[in-house]
């Protein structure tokens, strides 16, 4: 309670202090500005920069590897051929949606159920079965995607060769699988077999990581919502449908969600199982790789420019509507 | 050692104040616990003294030297953390000595103050175990030899005992107490344990929503409480307050009165605060030259060991009573009346409007 | 009860077979890396282990005059890209966990926010900075760029607000660290577990980069194992057995890094992608 008239004894006594002491006592005020700053500085350089450059180039033309003052302003003249005339980028568009849909529905699908099978069904190998299926997500895609090249490979490749045995098996003279399977090498560089065989790699690597995905979310849903369904007489696959697929929903939307961006942007296994051309008939090429080809084959930096935009927004959209369906209701 | 200075501090959060125009003078060497309510900001007080918060108005000195701008290292304190916030990695002995390590104090001098530190707190043989391996006491004391060895000029301390079990609690706490009389450093503690405030304070600050609510001795405290939060806020359980009105020296309520033996201005709306623990069902057990009786409806009589628990009712409010079990008097009605006396010296009176204590005329 | 026992039993051989199908691309490439091409070539093809290891590994360094340079340059830039992204990342991490500083959530959100820019939409300008930088055909093209990612800060804050208390920054703040001291004699010390993680995360992410190098390295000389063995593709008769053996080369780094870690890597990833 005396406080405050023998505050007013003491005399404010202040020592000089050096800057380097001033700035070390407020260090926890600017110190934090100075943790962030290395990202900043370097997505600045290297990822702010490239983007507003990028916008620049899609609406110049002209060889930009030769400095940008070599290039013309064409206004959205790279848009509009794009658009109108460009068909290459039109097939690529069409390959990637269903390159997407190929590879990116049979993950899930196939995802799920493992998931939940691996979920209830296994002890002690159970980090060894989901390891088995999630080795290919970490591999390089470049490696395994010349391994699937020679595994595919139409006169000696160890798939047409298991396939068209399943297809020629005989009973009785009949050849009861060969309406599903091959009978004869099938030359996977064709058109029309490309692009399963780029899906089918797709999935194998990304199968896994949906698997781990979905089998995350499982461990979280709570032990006594299985053990009320058992007491109210739910089988197994009921439980299945009524419990696990309505819990998963949230990461359903989160795993498509991340499988239609990454699979819109598929560019490693169809440049390398193409050999980078896109293969015959350009069967193979998706808007990715349409986008490095236009830009580094023919030099048009600004139409690949463009190019990628367009990418951008259609995923973007796609995006979008997927929160729409399978989004959270507010 | 200093004494340490606080001048109208105030800190704001956004829009909110939380601690408002503290004012307070440190003693060297004194021991001054800050006791309040959780949010009441007596540990946002403490950290800003500590360095750990910023300061939004006022100032603190720490001796003559106005430390607002310093770091905590060059405030020259030591703080003991209610986590202890030991560091995991680092062994018993390299916590102690970290601070002195940052301070570049030569490896002789710090290996001398280390072992004076352990020995005092009987740490010597668990020197080069980590952190996880020690009980709860354990490593109350390494903090406590952390902060020691620093030989600060002012100690702070952030409930430092809340995290143990009620049993260790006593005995650190007479440990703290201890290194303070051997030590005899300035210390401020922050606490919302009554019983750490009363058994270790020189002093006790009650602070409540960012104000000073009382400051003084720990007797002072319990036995002249300023307004009714300090009144209700200590002793257990809490004081009896009963609406009343005060007239010619008489305390009335409703059909009852008490005849003071001080004087005091009239007031029409008061309150009549009387602790439990002043209640006897005997008036021969009290020694006064002025005793006072209630009447009082009973709502039911519990047995906690060494007293009965008799809760009632006195003009609609809640009215308790502690009786001692060695009371003469049986207490075996456990409904209608009862007569309480109490020695009318140790009543309290307070003003209904602003809360703050009725005292008597002084001429 | 017999029923539902043939069916959990065909459930298991159906999920063995899917785990067989998963891993045969890895046996095929490590038994074609060592058999010639007439081997590969023949049907059926091999099943088991040849002797040809060291035939195909000598095709592979002449069609690769580099190979091993580029197998060091893969390392070289994985590793300084790693050590990068631990020191960045860690310490923006805890910058964002532990300081109460103004903008804090703008600047966490803006972070998070830059992860939604798909690479590809980088890739022109890109290459087109590092021309104008004097960067192409450098190391250095590959690991600045990539030495700070939004995930790595993203799961070092959360690890660094789940592992470390408060307190313990404000007292190594008592006990006179100034503000990087703390960072590196405390914070550092205690998120070892989470280096390990985002290390793991990083160099395999760094490996088998193949966008990067493709648009910035054009000297065979510079490039990594990835372009290098893509190189080995194209004109006439493709010698799978050299391919498979630079793949084996390419893919067993990681399947080391996975067999001892692979736990530690899959919650790493998973707790990264769910949680962001």
């Amino acid at each position: 309670m005396s406080a405050v008239e023998s505050a007013e004894k003491i005399p404010a006594v202040s020592k000089k202090r050096s800057l380097k002491q001033r700035l070390n006592a407020k260090g926890y005020k600017w110190a934090p500005y100075l943790f962030v700053s290395p990202f900043f500085v370097l997505f600045a350089v290297f990822g702010l920069f490239p983007l507003l450059f990028s916008i620049y180039l899609s609406l110049h033309y002209g060889d930009a590897t030769g400095g940008i003052d070599r290039m013309e302003f064409v206004g959205l003249a790279n848009y509009i051929y794009l658009f109108r005339d460009d068909a290459w980028f039109h097939q690529s568009l069409i390959n990637t949606g269903w390159l997407a849909l190929a590879s990116g529905i049979p993950q899930h699908v196939i995802a799920i159920p493992l998931a939940f099978f691996l979920h209830t069904s296994f002890k002690k190998t159970r980090n060894t079965v989901i390891g088995a299926y999630f080795v290919p997500f970490i591999t390089s895609s470049v490696a395994i995607s010349l391994v699937f090249t020679s595994l595919f490979s139409r006169d000696f490749g160890v798939i047409n060769m298991i396939l068209t045995q399943i297809g020629n098996v005989e009973i009785f003279g009949f050849q009861p699988l060969g309406w599903l399977f091959p009978t004869e090498n099938v030359d996977w560089a064709r058109p029309q077999y490309i692009k399963p065989m780029i899906a089918f790699v797709v999935f194998w690597r990304f199968v896994g990581w949906n698997t781990v995905l979905y089998l995350s979310a499982m461990q979280t849903i709570p032990k006594d919502l299985y053990e009320a369904a058992t007491v109210d007489g739910a089988k197994p696959w009921q439980q299945f449908f009524y419990i696990t697929l309505p819990q998963l929903k949230p990461m359903m939307f989160f795993a498509v969600t991340l499988t239609i961006i990454g699979n819109l942007q598929m560019f490693e296994e169809p440049f390398i199982i193409t050999g980078g051309t896109g293969g015959i008939e350009q069967a193979g090429k998706t808007a990715a790789m349409h986008l490095y080809l236009t830009a580094f084959t023919e030099g048009d930096f600004g139409t690949a420019s463009a190019v990628s935009w367009l990418l951008f927004f259609i995923i973007a959209i796609l995006t979008w509507l997927n929160n729409k369906i399978l989004g959270e209701k507010d | 050692m200093a004494a340490v200075t606080f001048s109208n501090l105030k800190k704001r959060f956004g829009e909110t104040e939380v601690v408002k125009s503290f004012d307070l003078h440190i003693e060297d060497g004194e021991f001054v616990v800050l006791l309040g309510p959780s949010g009441c900001g007596k540990s946002t007080t403490l950290r800003m003294l500590a360095g750990l918060e910023e300061i939004s108005d006022g100032e603190i000195f720490i001796g003559e030297e106005l430390v607002n701008e310093l770091h905590p290292m060059e405030r020259n304190i030591a703080m003991v953390f209610q986590s202890y916030a030991l560091y995991p990695h680092m062994t018993v002995k390299e916590n102690i000595a970290f601070g002195l390590k940052m301070t570049k104090v030569d490896k002789d001098e710090i290996e001398r103050r280390v072992k004076l530190a352990a020995d005092m707190l009987e740490l010597t043989p668990l020197l080069d175990r980590f952190p996880k391996a020690l009980s709860g006491g354990q490593r109350q004391r390494v903090a406590m030899g952390r902060a020691m060895v620093r030989t600060p000029e002012v100690f702070l301390f952030d409930e430092p005992l809340s995290n143990l079990d009620a049993k260790l609690r006593g005995s650190m706490r007479a440990e703290i107490k201890s290194l303070h009389e051997k030590l005899g450093t300035t210390t401020l503690y922050v606490t919302h344990d009554q019983v750490e405030a009363m058994t270790l304070a020189d002093r006790v600050v009650i602070l409540k929503d960012g104000f000073i609510a009382q400051v003084g001795t720990p007797k002072d405290i319990f036995e002249q409480p300023a307004n009714k939060f300090v009144a209700t806020f200590i002793g257990a359980p809490e004081m009896n307050l009963v609406n009343a009105k005060l007239e010619d020296n008489q305390v009335i309520i409703g059909e009852q009165t008490l005849a003071l033996p001080t004087t005091y201005q009239d007031q029409a709306d008061c309150a009549l605060g009387v602790r439990p623990s002043d209640l006897y069902l005997n008036p021969r057990a009290i020694e006064s030259d002025a005793i006072g009786k209630l009447t009082v409806n009973i709502d039911g009589i519990e047995l906690l060991g060494a007293t009965y628990h008799i809760q009632g009712t006195l003009n609609g409010s809640r009215f308790v009573a502690d009786i001692a079990t060695s009371d003469e008097t049986d207490v075996t009605q456990e409904t209608g009346e009862v007569e309480l006396f109490f020695d009318l010296h140790r009543v309290h009176l307070f003003d209904n409007q602003e809360g703050n204590a009725i005292r008597p005329n002084l001429n | 009860m017999n029923k539902l026992k043939k069916s959990t039993i065909f459930a298991y051989i159906v999920v063995g077979l899917g785990a067989m199908i998963m891993l045969a691309p890895f046996y095929f490439m490590f038994i074609f890396a060592t058999h010639s091409n007439g081997d590969i070539l023949s049907v059926p093809p091999p099943l088991w282990f040849g002797s040809e290891l060291m035939n195909n590994i000598d095709y592979l360094l002449n069609a690769l005059p580099y190979f091993w340079h580029n197998v060091g340059m893969s390392f070289y830039i994985a590793i300084i890209t790693t050590a990068l992204n631990l020191l960045f990342c860690s310490m923006a991490g805890y910058a964002l966990a532990m300081y109460d500083f103004k903008y804090r959530n703008v600047i966490f959100a803006f972070i998070m926010g830059t992860m939604l820019i798909p690479p590809f939409l980088g890739m022109i300008p890109t290459a087109l900075v590092m021309k104008y930088l004097g960067w192409l055909n450098t190391p250095k093209a590959l690991y600045i760029p990539m030495a700070c990612g939004a995930m790595g800060i993203f799961m070092m804050k959360q690890f660094i607000t789940s592992a470390i208390p408060k307190e313990l920054i404000e007292a190594a703040r008592m006990d006179g660290c100034n503000e990087f001291s703390i960072y590196w004699r405390v914070v550092v010390p205690l998120i070892k577990p989470a280096f390990g993680t985002l290390g793991l995360i990083v160099f395999i992410g760094q490996w088998n980069n193949f966008m990067g190098p493709l648009v910035v390295m054009n000297d065979m000389k510079m490039f990594t194992i990835p372009l290098a063995l893509r190189s080995l593709q194209g004109t006439g008769m493709t010698p799978w057995g050299a391919i498979c053996a630079g793949a084996a080369i390419a893919v067993i780094p990681l399947l080391i890094m996975f067999t001892l870690s692979s736990r530690r890597l899959i919650d790493g990833l998973t707790a990264g992608a769910v949680k962001g």
